[in-house]
């Protein structure tokens, strides 16, 4: 067999089975979509035949296979939860809403034909929450000394987005979730550093799951024109506001549980 | 013929007669290039760079702080150095000297010297170079500017006196005698081993800071407040500071720490100027006594809280949490796996 002819057989026969493996995984993928991916993002990305992209109207749309979110939301570790009742945590910080504020970078590594992408995402978040300490005479007054919790959660998560309303249809929502593991990093200072009881310092980590649902709201209806112009111009495809129930179960056993159920919402683009 | 040797010969006479004139500029130009220029000047005690070390401030004019100008000279011979003080003017100028008016005044502070050697060092006091400043009088009882004023110090290489402009080097400083007004508003309370003081900032400018003073209060009249040495609007005893200086103009918060628990104590609030000056006390003064106090980690610990105890105290994660991670693991794999099968279909592609 000539040279030409036998690259192109190799060719074809790979060509083929990439084709059998993507219709698999895109069917498992609808089914379980988040452990099995399809094909390359393919609204952007290459697939077997070299980079290509999506269309928005009649314009081509700049590669995307990232997203970032500038997330904040509510924020009350379940510190008390080990004890019951009021805890230590209530005690000293009260009842007041704290927040946190954070971000979230995500790679959408696959796109999954019809239905949306899947990758991995990095966040990180910070919350504080400060109160004034108690006189140790029992009387329940408090001293003129601040005492401090921050809570620092870093994550990663399987993210899915199913894009495919917003694409296809006129309803431009994108419901998502997410799972995975966190890690969070907490320290509490009593106003003079890094505070210390019975000769430990308040310093410690703390590990579990945490998952995530969300519903994000596509901006480009505002004005699709704008939002083609920010594209070409800044690579950017796609913006939401986007609001998201998360539970995190960070700490079990010995670990402080600064894990939490809430909500958060925010910005998100896509490029 | 003899007409044009003629003209030649008239044209030579002028250019001869110039020539001695122009030979004799020429050797004598080196010897006129006198100069002058300062070295590294140095301190016996300097300040923290927080503070501006290359300024004067009020406890360098105290200490009489002697501070160092390395000169070098080059022809020299037969020429004085004077010094001279200015807050902006150029004192090499004569003029400038003779004139003597503000914001031009020029002061000599110290009588001129013969050099005897090219690389002479000269020590001054603080307060000797602020002579034109102080008029006179003792460095606590300036009552010049109270922001950063500049200074400049001439070293002039004279050599005739009524020459128009003189070989000099200068050092370029700044001094400030006088601390910033104090912050307002004191209100506070106790903590542990310390009195936290809240109050409104100093509206002053070139703050840098706030320290407290404090002192065990006299009596124990709730409403009488003060302590031995502590007098709101004068400048506190240095050996009443109870706290680290608190940076920032803008800050709202001082700690008076190291105290003993169950002991009432007198605080009052200064600022800080760029220079380390201190201000004038505040013009209150509040009393409270540090009491024994609990935190959220000593109540968590308290509590029964096992968490904590710094980085290194790391244990086993919970299983749950394993299994997420492995799980993460797993789907890592998946996905390496998938994207290794694509790149091989792509570079089996022809002419790829």
């Amino acid at each position: 067999m000539p040279q030409a002819a036998h690259e192109e057989h190799v060719f074809q026969r790979e060509a083929r089975r990439v084709t059998r493996v993507r219709r698999r995984v895109s069917a498992a993928a609808v089914v379980c979509a988040a452990m099995l991916g399809a094909a390359e993002s393919a609204a952007q990305g290459v697939d077997e035949l070299g980079p290509y992209a999506d269309y928005r109207g009649t314009e081509r749309e700049t590669p995307q296979d990232m997203a970032v979110e500038l997330r904040f939301g509510r924020y009350r570790p379940n510190v008390d939860s080990e004890f019951g009742g009021t805890g230590p945590y209530q005690t000293i910080f009260g009842t007041d809403v704290r927040y946190q504020f954070g971000f979230e970078v995500d790679w959408q590594l696959l796109r999954i034909p019809r239905f949306g992408t899947f990758g991995p995402g990095l966040g990180v978040e910070v919350t504080r929450s400060k109160g004034r300490a108690l006189l140790s005479d029992g009387s329940g007054e408090r001293s003129a000394q601040d005492s401090t919790l921050w809570v620092a959660p870093l994550y990663v998560v399987g993210v899915l987005r199913a894009d495919v309303v917003a694409r296809e249809t006129f309803v431009p929502l994108v419901p998502y979730a997410k799972a995975g593991v966190g890690y969070a990093l907490w320290w509490s200072s009593d106003g003079d550093g890094l505070a210390e009881a019975s000769g430990s310092k308040a310093l410690g980590t703390s590990f579990g799951y945490q998952f995530a649902l969300g519903v994000m709201l596509l901006l480009d209806f505002i004005d699709e024109a704008d939002a083609k112009a920010m594209d070409h111009a800044t690579g950017v495809n796609n913006s939401y506001l986007f609001i998201e129930w998360y539970v995190s179960d960070l700490g079990a056993g010995d670990q402080m549980q600064v894990g939490t159920n809430t909500w958060a919402a925010g910005l998100a683009f896509e490029f | 013929m003899a007409r044009r040797h003629r003209d030649r010969s008239r044209r030579s006479l002028p250019l001869a007669a110039a020539l001695p004139v122009v030979l004799g500029f020429l050797s004598a130009s080196p010897a006129a290039a006198q100069t002058i220029t300062l070295g590294s000047v140095t301190r016996a005690n300097p300040r923290p760079s927080t503070e501006d070390p290359n300024s004067i401030n009020l406890t360098d004019c105290q200490n009489d702080e002697p501070i160092t100008f390395p000169l070098s000279l080059s022809n020299f011979a037969d020429h004085q150095i004077e010094f001279w003080v200015s807050n902006t003017a150029n004192c090499a100028d004569r003029s400038v000297r003779l004139e003597q008016q503000d914001p031009a005044r020029c002061t000599e502070i110290r009588t001129a010297v013969t050099p005897e050697e090219d690389t002479p060092q000269y020590t001054f006091t603080a307060p000797e170079i602020l002579a034109g400043e102080l008029g006179g009088g003792a460095c606590e009882d300036f009552d010049g500017s109270a922001s950063k004023t500049p200074l400049r110090f001439h070293f002039l290489l004279i050599d005739d006196p009524d020459e128009d402009t003189s070989p000099s080097a200068v050092w370029e400083s700044d001094f400030d005698l006088l601390g910033p007004s104090p912050p307002t508003d004191l209100r506070g309370g106790g903590g542990e081993e310390r009195v936290i003081v809240e109050f409104t900032p100093s509206s002053a400018t070139g703050v840098n800071g706030y320290k407290a003073f404090c002192g065990p209060a006299l009596g124990a009249d709730e409403d009488n407040c003060e302590a031995e040495g502590l007098t709101p609007g004068e400048i506190p005893d240095p050996e009443l500071e109870c706290s680290d200086i608190v940076t920032g103009g803008t800050s709202n918060e001082a700690v008076a720490d190291d105290l003993a628990n169950g002991t009432r104590y007198a605080v009052g609030v200064a600022a800080v100027d760029d220079l380390g000056n201190v201000g004038p006390l505040s013009a209150n003064v509040v009393c409270a006594t540090p009491q024994p106090s609990d935190g959220f980690y000593e109540l968590y610990r308290a509590s029964g809280g096992q968490g904590g105890g710094g980085l290194c105290a790391f244990r086993a994660p919970a299983k749950s949490a394993v299994s997420a991670w492995l799980m993460l693991l797993a789907v890592s794999v998946l996905v390496c796996r998938k994207r290794r099968t694509r790149s091989t279909s792509s570079s089996a592609r022809p002419g790829a």
